[in-house]
């Protein structure tokens, strides 16, 4: 069952959603965003439309109206993201807005909050996360990057990697650690840092999909200012915590999911696979697609009720784990079924990017066909990134089954 | 949309909890088993009279009128007493009987189909390898039901409902088929559970006037809402029963000790359950949203019908992986009929055959969705 508001209220809002997008998403962004094979999008691209929502007063949608969000329920926030999806709007760098700007309206001083966050809205700070690093992947308590305390500074050695945008970030916040005599968790502070600072390299990686939009970032005795300090030192790891729930749950996934299954539908009448019948004809097929699309609707519901706990003030807490699972499961069997769809023309790889990039030409099958392949491939990181799928049957099993 | 429970509806479900702690302890259950009627009479009218009965029923005809979200949370509290009960075909027949029925039928059968003093045998859904197609025939002035069907559910007693094509062309229509009439031969036999079906046949089996239901416009859409309604309710019960199934089965495996540890502490198993309580979730949102979007006009509503049969679909593949590994986790023990696990796995496994697998659901909706072709 699609999610149709069923209030008198949320349906003139869901109108209101949909008028806004007709009149102010521009083709081009919708274009870039259908060939873009990646969670994380090109800032030239979601810069754009951050600016068209932030003079719609909609940006930072999510934030507590104390914050200067909206103040929209949570129905509200849900078809916001549900009507975006379907509109294929571009999605927002998910790093300051998402996860950055809870953090510190939880846990910023007033003068944090004042310099960060409208700085976050703009777009004059363009913000990556530092917690991975390459002896501290699932297990991330074990980091090593430290700070040490020099008068009113601490100095930064070490480095992060799969730090998503580095290269074209302004600021990092990050995971260090400030003490090494204590239990690992306890010792590690949450720090936000200037790119510009002396002492920091960014070097890219270069992924199977051919996306090179994730780094590795080395720190060489970097200064930062003892106030870039978030929370008290020591309390990194609760911060950590607060965010990853924030990470994994705060908002909705399925949506986008349902988005792409209903194309796959469509396209299921003109598609054919190798014995030349119309996947629609094909039951085995139509079978899987329908299982799918059912566990992804079920997961629709399930964020909006999370949602509704989230915003009566309880935290997502294990339940994040849930969709952090969810995320990781239905988007990667979404994913199968894509590439299987398209059969042979989902097994054109093209490494250059961006694939809006008109110096490309058309595609050689077809837009969907195009992305079908790096999606399935940038997508294997769901079940990795933000606590790997093992981390989150773990925190199910032993927080919501207490085994 | 939000699904919070109404304290109505907590009110029903502390109710029917307290029936299964009280009626359906499994001792209670293995005697209810081996009478008559493979289910206890008198269980099933006080189930009836605290509510159940008449939750399906609208107020214009003495019922409580019920959303679909309260009968669902209702099925779901009852569900770990893997009740023997003929609930499903109660609701299917008040279902029908509302919806189709003529006045005279209602009258007759709506009260004591509440009060749980009459039940109704109910065959809505022919499967095309064990059932001879059932028409029904006019002979001078006489109605005649001829064909057969496999999976007839509940009570034969008091009467039979059963789904046909009408010879003269006005479609499929609903009969009630007396009991004791000439030229019906029934065979009984065990299901899963343990609760009786019936494979029924029908020779010039001759149907009174009143009992012959053809909606104005062909009865087929008004058959296919109450399937679909039954589907979205034995959905709900297997998740009933899953709730139980994982609650149990973390307890049991924070308790039993094998190689010096418990069973729990093992990640194989840790992961395994903790996927199955993710899908469980998946589904139980899945049918609440479902349920809440259930309204008065689903007769003409195909989508909802489709996605009804869809939860169903969901549900049964959980179900099954859910009952699989749980008794996996029991060992040997998980095997025996003394075992709550394994009885309760033969229900999953009834629940997600019943009217229908996976397949047949997930089939039936796309056809719905796509031309609106019968199901």
């Amino acid at each position: 069952m699609n999610f149709e508001p069923l209030d008198v209220t949320d349906r003139g809002f869901r109108d209101e959603v949909r008028a806004f997008l007709t009149d102010n998403l521009p083709e081009s962004l919708r274009h870039a965003a259908r060939l873009t094979p990646s969670t994380f999008f090109d800032p030239d691209i979601y810069l754009q439309w951050q600016k068209i929502l932030h003079r719609r007063g909609w940006l930072a949608y999510n934030w507590p109206a104390a914050e200067g969000g909206p103040g929209w329920t949570p129905v509200q926030r849900y078809i916001f993201e549900r009507e975006c999806a379907l509109a294929n709007a571009p999605l927002l760098a998910a790093q300051g807005l998402r996860f950055l700007a809870p953090v510190l309206h939880h846990f910023g001083t007033q003068r944090q909050k004042e310099f960060f966050l409208p700085r976050i809205l703009t777009g004059e700070h363009l913000w990556c996360q530092g917690y991975s690093e390459p002896e501290a992947g699932s297990d991330l308590a074990a980091l090593r990057t430290r700070a040490a305390r020099q008068g009113d500074h601490y100095v930064v050695n070490g480095t992060k990697i799969w730090t998503t945008n580095a290269h074209l970030s302004n600021w990092i916040f990050c995971l260090v650690r400030t003490n090494a005599d204590v239990k690992p968790q306890q010792g590690i502070s949450f720090l936000l840092i200037d790119m510009q600072s002396a002492g920091i390299e960014v070097t890219p990686i270069e992924m199977i999909s051919g996306d090179r939009e994730l780094n590795q970032v080395f720190f060489e005795d970097v200064r930062v200012p003892i106030e870039n300090l978030i929370g008290a030192e020591g309390e990194g790891w609760t911060i950590a915590k607060f965010l990853l729930e924030h990470e994994r749950g705060g908002s909705c996934q399925a949506p986008g999911m349902l988005a792409d299954l209903a194309e796959l539908r469509k396209s299921a009448s003109t598609l054919r696979n190798w014995s030349g019948c119309r996947l629609i004809d094909d039951r085995d097929f139509m079978h899987r697609l329908a299982m799918v699309e059912l566990a992804a609707e079920g997961m629709d519901a399930f964020e909006l009720e999370l949602l509704y706990e989230t915003a009566s003030g309880k935290r997502a807490g294990p339940k994040s784990a849930l969709t952090g699972l969810y995320i990781a499961d239905i988007r990667q069997a979404l994913d199968r079924l894509i590439i299987e769809a398209h059969g042979l023309a989902a097994m054109e790889l093209e490494r250059r990017r961006p694939l809006f990039d008109p110096r490309l030409g058309a595609p050689t099958f077809s837009d969907a066909a195009q992305v079908a392949a790096p999606t399935y491939l940038n997508n294997r990181a769901w079940s990795i990134m933000a606590g790997s799928s093992e981390v989150m049957r773990t925190i199910i099993a032993k927080s919501l089954l207490n085994l | 949309m939000h699904y919070g429970h109404s304290n109505e509806q907590l009110a029903f479900r502390d109710t029917f909890e307290r029936f299964i702690a009280n009626q359906y302890k499994s001792e209670q259950r293995e005697h209810y088993q081996k009478q008559a009627a493979a289910y206890d009479v008198a269980a099933w009218k006080s189930l009836c009279e605290l509510g159940f009965g008449s939750l399906p029923v609208s107020p214009d005809h003495g019922g409580l009128g019920g959303s679909m979200s309260d009968m669902a949370l209702s099925i779901q509290a009852l569900a770990p007493g893997l009740v023997l009960d003929p609930w499903l075909p109660a609701i299917i027949s008040t279902r029908i009987v509302e919806r189709i029925g003529s006045l005279d039928s209602k009258t007759t059968w709506l009260g004591p189909l509440m009060s749980g003093d009459a039940s109704l045998a109910v065959a809505i859904i022919d499967h095309p390898g064990f059932d001879r197609e059932c028409r029904i025939r006019r002979e001078g002035g006489h109605i005649f039901l001829h064909g057969s069907k496999s999976q007839v559910l509940g009570p034969v007693d008091h009467g039979l409902l059963v789904t046909a094509e009408s010879e003269d062309g006005s479609g499929l229509c609903t009969a009630i088929v007396q009991p004791g009439v000439a030229g019906m031969d029934i065979r009984s036999y065990r299901l899963l559970d343990g609760s009786f079906a019936h494979r029924v046949s029908f020779e010039r089996c001759e149907v009174q006037d009143s009992d012959f239901f053809v909606a104005e416009r062909g009865a087929e859409a008004a058959i296919m809402a109450t399937l679909a309604e039954a589907c979205l309710l034995l959905a709900s019960e297997a998740v009933g029963i899953m709730d139980h199934m994982l609650s149990s089965t973390a307890d049991f495996l924070r308790t039993r000790r094998q190689f010096g540890v418990a069973l729990g502490s093992f990640q194989a198993i840790q992961h395994r359950l903790a996927d199955c309580a993710a899908r469980l979730e998946l589904a139980r949102s899945l049918i609440a949203r479902t349920a809440a979007f259930h309204h008065d006009g689903v007769v003409a509503d195909r989508n909802w019908q489709a996605s009804a049969f869809g939860a169903k679909a969901f549900s049964s593949s959980v179900a099954v992986m859910m009952a699989e590994e749980c008794v996996q986790f029991h060992g040997a023990m998980g095997l025996t009929e003394e075992l709550w696990v394994g009885r309760a796995m033969k229900r999953l496994l009834l629940i997600a055959n019943l009217f229908g697998d996976e397949r047949a659901q997930t089939a039936r909706a796309d056809r719905l969705r796509m031309n609106g072709q019968s199901a």
